[in-house]
This record gives structure tokens, C-alpha cells and sequence, in this order.
């Protein structure tokens, strides 16, 4: 507060200050309570989704249980090597309220029996089951990723922009006030003093006249 | 030697196959380690104690298993060296072989290290360790199939068939097709002969094709494959199914009409469950009732003709099953799920 | 007086009892010992079984013998 120079020019420059950062204060709330009912609107979806994946991961870690069981694990493992496939993602991006978030563009996983590498006829049903129910949870996980990352961000960005509130709030804004105050009361400090003295000046000048008429008239009768 | 030491014996090992009340008590125990315990006291404890050294819980008694399975299979074809009936031993043992060989073409295309796909096999076929190592040691799937034809292997035919094709779709299921189909194509051929015990062999392998075909026709229509690219995945020399039969099958187009259909044929058992559970069922229940089926009526030959060589057919059916039905009570206590939904996945002789 | 026909009948007597014993305990035999082999605990019944068709060479040589003495 020390390196502020108290003049009046800078008593506007901070009340204009003022003015500016309550305003930027208001419009981030705003963007705030914006994104907040949007990461709603997301969350509700993605909290339906998720009970889902898990009914999902449940099915599949049963088929695998089965097909374990009564195939061979052996058999199983072996008709895992006969996968031909990685899966091909393309992610993009879009913008909610000036947050990037993630667009995930996939075809889906699922396949029929003829597309998983093995043979039909030496395969049992209960492998190719399992297989289907994984290919669904992987399906289900690359869009759980999506929504994810988007309330992640959305979830950093509003709070980001709650410090920034309240940093504007808490310190920007009083300390632009202290100051404002502080240059006001030195500016009116030194206008009193200015006035003291010019008081002062004005009873030593009054002082002076009246020494100057006491000794022309102290001349006058001596 | 004659039938009756064979029968003898296979009597015998028969007889020391688990029961079902004893499956039943095994089924109640409360976990792996009292299951162990308890299979110690059965035929499987030679080869819990040398799986136990390696690996522990679970994995110990599947790898007990396979153990078994392979010892009782050489066990077998050991006392039957040089008889007819080697021939019928080896049409229900290379299916390993087959497995051996989809899991190493598997594996040396998508570039598996070799140590895991050793893992992946069961050497109870006729391919020795030596040929096994050998096959592991080649690069790629074109120098497999090219040691298979150096030595000789009757699988390398189908193989080396295909390869022209496989490598212009790149579909491996185009080779595990070709060797599927070579395999029952030389099962049938091994059991060509008039005599009766060929007949039944003959007859089991049918049902086999027949029902693997059922399988395969439910899982296509429920994906709803192009029925041109579905008929060269239906197999030929089934019982009841022909070529001509399985076309007009393929036309019919749906679950639903296939069963339907079936209600005609000894597979009616399938039109049971549908009309008690409606059309939801999955895949796997219905195969469920398909090996159930497969495996009574190989197990059947047991009880047959107690002088022919199909006894042994229908013994290794039966510790085929037994091995199965000791997994999924291994695994389900594994995986604490109650007795009730174990006994489902289970299959009684 | 006594022929030669005695002692050939004599000897088919005897020798279609130990030939049919043979065939029988050639049967057992084999079974048996795969009964052996996988249950060593039956050796007892096994043995019993494989003397069993030992009755029918024994039966063949008392009707040899009856034969002979008889005959005479």
C-alpha cells in the first residue's frame, strides 16, 4: 500500500480499478453458475451410465467365470490370441463455455461371431458369450471416458473460476478500496494541513501587520 | 491281446471315476484348500502333488487336471499300442491337437511370446513335446505350417489348403476352419470300416458334427450372418444333417424356426426349453443341453457291448466329464458362487 | 477185450476238458490281469476266478479214467 502515490490521479485510476474488477467479479459468477448447471446436466447422465458399466462388468466377469469353468481357461486364453483387432479412436474436440473437452469418435466394438478371429466350429458358445459381453463393456468404458474427461474439466474450470471469484472478492477488490481510501485520507490529510498552515501564515502575516501598526503609533505619541 | 484285458481294465478305471454323491460332497466344501484336500484322497493326488509344486490354489488343480487327463490318455493308448482300437483313442485325442495347433497359430500371428503360449497347451495328442517345441520355435504362421508339412503332419494338408486363402483375406478363421472341418473329416475316415464298433464310433461323431452344426447355426442367426458366408462354416457328415438338409437349415433364417424345426429330430430336447423360457434364452444355455446330449450318448457306449473297443471311447467321454465337472466346482468355489448355480453349468453321466 | 478205441475216447475226454479250460482261463487271464493292474486290491478274487475253469480239465480226466477202468 506503501507504493501507491497518493494524488488524485491516482484516486481515479483506482476507483475506475474498482469498478472494472467488480465487474469481472459478476460476469465469473455468472460463467460459474452456468457451467455448474451444465456439469449437472452431464453428471445425472454419466451417474445413470456408470451403474450401468458396472451391471455390465458384473455380466462379462460372470460369462468369463462360465466359459472358464467348463471350457478350459486353456481354451479360453487361446481364443484370445486369435484377436486381429486394436480399436481405432478418433478424438476430436468441441467447446462448452470456453472449456475444451474431448469428442470421441469410435465404431463400436461389438462384432458378430464371423469377426472375432476364431473359428466357429471349434469355438464354444460360452467363449464367444464372454468375448460379447467384454466387447460391451469396452464399448460402454470409451464413452464413460468421454463424459468423464468433460466433467473433469468442466469440474476444474469451475474451480478455477470460484478462486478467481473469490480472489477478486476477498483481496483484489478490499485492497483496491484500502488503498482508494488510504490516497483519500492522505489527499484530505494534506488539504488540512495545507489550510493549518495557510492559517498560520495568515495569523504570522496579521501578527507582523499588527507589530508594524503598533510601532507607527508607539512613533506617533513618543 | 484281446478285448478282455482292455475291458478290464478300463473297468476298473471306470469304476474309480467320482460318483455323484461324491461330486455332491465336493461341491459343499467351503473352500479351495478343504477342496484340495479332499481330491487328495482320490485317483487325482499323483497329480495334485506334482502341480502343487508349481502352482498353488486354483491354477494347481487345473493344472492337476490336465495332468490327469493327459496321464489317462497315454495310459490308455499305451495298453492299446498296436491294436484297432489305437485308432479310435486318437480320434477323441487330437482334439488337442487341434487346440495345440490353433493356439500356436493363434499366438505366432499376433506375436505372443513363446513361454506364453507353451502355457497354453495340453500335449495329450499325438504331437510329442519335441514337435511342439519345434513349432514354437518358428517366427510366423507360414513357416509353422511349412514344418508341419516337413514332418510329415497329416494337419499340415488342410493347411497349407487354405494358406493361399488366408493370406488373401487375412482371417484366421479361415485355417482354424480348415482344420476343424480335416478333423472330423478324418475322424469319420478312421472309423470307416463295417464292422459295429466302427458303426457306433461312426455314429457318435455324427451326433457331434450334427450338434456342433445346431451351435453354429444358433450363433449365426443371432448374428444375423449372410447365409452365404454361414454355409462354409457348417460341417459335413452329420447323423441326420446332410448338406442338402443343413442348406435348407440356413434358409430358415432364425433361432426360432430352427428349433421349431428341430422338434423333429432326435434334438427336440431344445424346443423343451425354449417353450419354458421363451425367447430370451442365451446361446450357451442351449449348448449347455448340446454337450449334455453329446456327452450321455458317448458316455452310452460305455454300457454297450462290454467285449468291443468302444468302451474306451465311452470311458474317456466320461473322465473327459468328470475332469469338467471337478473345474467348475474348482472354479465356482474360487469365485463363491453357491452350489445351485454351480450344479447348472454341471453335466451327470 | 479192449480196442484201441478206449484210450482215444479216453483221450478226447481229457483233452476237450483241458483245451476248453485253456480258452477259458486264457479269457480270465487277460481280464484278470487287467483287473490287477488297476486294482491290485482284487489279486484274491482274481485268482479264485482264474482257478474256477480248472474244474472242467479235472472232470476231464475222472470221465478219462472212468472210461478206462470201466471199460475194462
Amino acid at each position: 500500500m506503501e507504493q501507491v502515490h497518493p494524488t488524485r490521479m491516482e484516486l481515479i485510476k483506482k476507483r475506475s480499478q474498482i469498478v472494472l474488477a467488480e465487474q469481472g467479479r459478476d460476469l465469473l459468477k455468472e460463467k460459474m453458475e452456468a457451467l455448474i448447471q451444465e456439469f449437472f446436466k452431464i453428471m445425472v447422465n454419466f451417474s445413470e451410465s456408470r451403474e450401468g458399466l458396472e451391471q455390465l462388468a458384473i455380466e462379462a466377469d460372470l460369462a468369463l467365470l462360465v466359459a472358464e469353468a467348463v471350457d478350459d481357461p486353456i481354451a479360453v486364453k487361446s481364443a484370445s490370441y486369435a484377436t486381429k483387432r486394436q480399436i481405432m479412436v478418433d478424438i476430436s474436440g468441441k467447446n462448452i463455455m470456453g472449456v475444451p473437452v474431448p469428442v470421441i469418435q469410435k465404431k463400436s466394438v461389438a462384432l458378430n461371431v464371423m469377426q472375432r478371429g476364431y473359428g466357429l466350429i471349434g469355438t464354444s458358445s460360452r467363449i464367444n458369450e464372454a468375448a460379447e459381453k467384454f466387447e460391451a463393456e469396452m464399448d460402454m468404458i470409451i464413452r464413460l471416458a468421454e463424459t468423464e474427461t468433460t466433467l473433469r474439466r468442466i469440474g476444474n474450470e469451475i474451480q478455477m473460476n470460484r478462486r478467481r471469484v473469490n480472489a477478486l472478492d476477498q483481496i483484489i477488490i478490499p485492497e483496491l478500496k484500502e488503498q482508494a481510501k488510504y490516497i483519500r485520507f492522505s489527499i484530505e490529510e494534506r488539504e488540512r494541513e495545507d489550510l493549518f498552515r495557510l492559517k498560520k501564515v495568515k495569523k504570522l502575516i496579521e501578527r507582523k501587520k499588527v507589530k508594524k501598526k503598533m510601532a507607527q503609533a508607539g512613533g506617533k505619541s513618543g | 491281446m484281446d478285448s478282455g484285458y482292455v475291458n478290464a481294465r478300463i473297468r476298473g478305471m471306470y469304476s474309480r471315476l467320482l460318483d455323484k454323491k461324491s461330486l455332491s460332497n465336493l461341491i459343499l466344501k467351503p473352500d479351495i484348500s478343504s477342496l484340495i484336500t479332499a481330491l487328495e484322497e482320490t485317483s487325482y493326488h499323483e497329480d495334485l502333488e506334482r502341480a502343487l509344486v508349481g502352482k498353488s490354489g486354483l491354477g494347481g488343480i487345473e493344472e492337476a487336471l490336465r495332468l490327469n487327463l493327459i496321464r489317462t490318455i497315454e495310459k490308455i493308448s499305451e495298453f492299446l499300442q498296436g491294436e484297432k482300437g489305437e485308432r479310435y483313442i486318437l480320434i477323441f485325442s487330437s482334439r488337442w491337437d487341434i487346440h495345440n495347433l490353433k493356439t500356436i497359430l493363434r499366438g505366432k500371428r499376433i506375436k505372443v511370446p513363446t513361454m506364453q503360449i507353451r502355457e497354453n497347451l495340453v500335449p495329450a495328442g499325438e504331437f510329442d513335446v519335441s514337435l511342439l517345441s519345434e513349432l514354437l520355435k518358428q517366427p510366423d504362421v507360414k513357416s509353422v505350417i511349412d514344418l508341419l508339412a516337413t514332418w510329415e503332419v497329416p494337419y499340415a494338408l488342410p493347411l497349407t489348403q487354405a494358406f493361399p486363402d488366408y493370406t488373401a483375406h487375412g482371417d484366421l478363421f479361415i485355417l482354424e476352419n480348415a482344420l476343424d472341418r480335416f478333423y472330423y473329416e478324418r475322424a469319420l475316415s478312421l472309423v470307416g470300416g463295417k464292422s459295429v464298433e466302427e458303426g457306433k464310433i461312426r455314429e457318435i461323431i455324427g451326433t457331434e458334427i450334427d450338434l456342433i452344426n445346431i451351435k453354429s447355426l444358433l450363433m449365426m442367426f443371432r448374428d444375423h450372418v449372410d447365409p452365404e458366408d454361414a454355409l462354409p462354416m457348417l460341417l459335413d457328415g452329420g447323423k441326420v444333417f446332410n448338406q442338402k438338409k443343413l442348406k435348407m437349415l440356413l434358409n430358415l433364417g432364425s433361432i426360432a424356426s430352427l428349433i421349431e424345426y428341430l422338434e423333429e429330430t432326435p434334438y427336440r430336447f431344445l424346443s423343451d426349453l425354449r417353450s419354458s423360457e421363451g425367447d430370451t434364452v442365451k446361446i450357451s444355455t442351449y449348448q449347455h443341453l448340446l454337450d449334455e446330449y453329446l456327452i450321455r450318448h458317448a458316455v452310452r457306449l460305455y454300457r454297450g457291448d462290454p467285449l468291443s473297443v468302444t468302451v474306451v471311447i465311452g470311458y474317456l467321454w466320461a473322465k473327459y466329464t468328470e475332469i469338467m465337472n471337478l473345474r467348475i466346482i474348482a472354479r465356482c468355489k474360487n469365485a463363491l458362487i453357491p452350489p445351485e448355480d454351480m450344479e447348472a453349468e454341471m453335466v451327470y453321466v | 477185450m479192449t480196442g484201441w478205441e478206449v484210450p482215444i475216447g479216453a483221450a478226447i475226454a481229457f483233452a476237450g476238458g483241458a483245451i476248453a479250460t485253456g480258452i477259458a482261463q486264457s479269457k480270465i487271464g487277460a481280464a484278470g490281469a487287467g483287473t490287477v493292474a488297476e486294482r491290485p486290491e482284487s489279486a484274491g478274487t482274481v485268482i479264485v476266478l482264474e482257478a474256477i475253469p480248472e474244474t472242467l480239465v479235472i472232470l476231464g480226466f475222472v470221465v478219462a479214467a472212468m472210461i478206462i477202468i470201466m471199460v475194462e
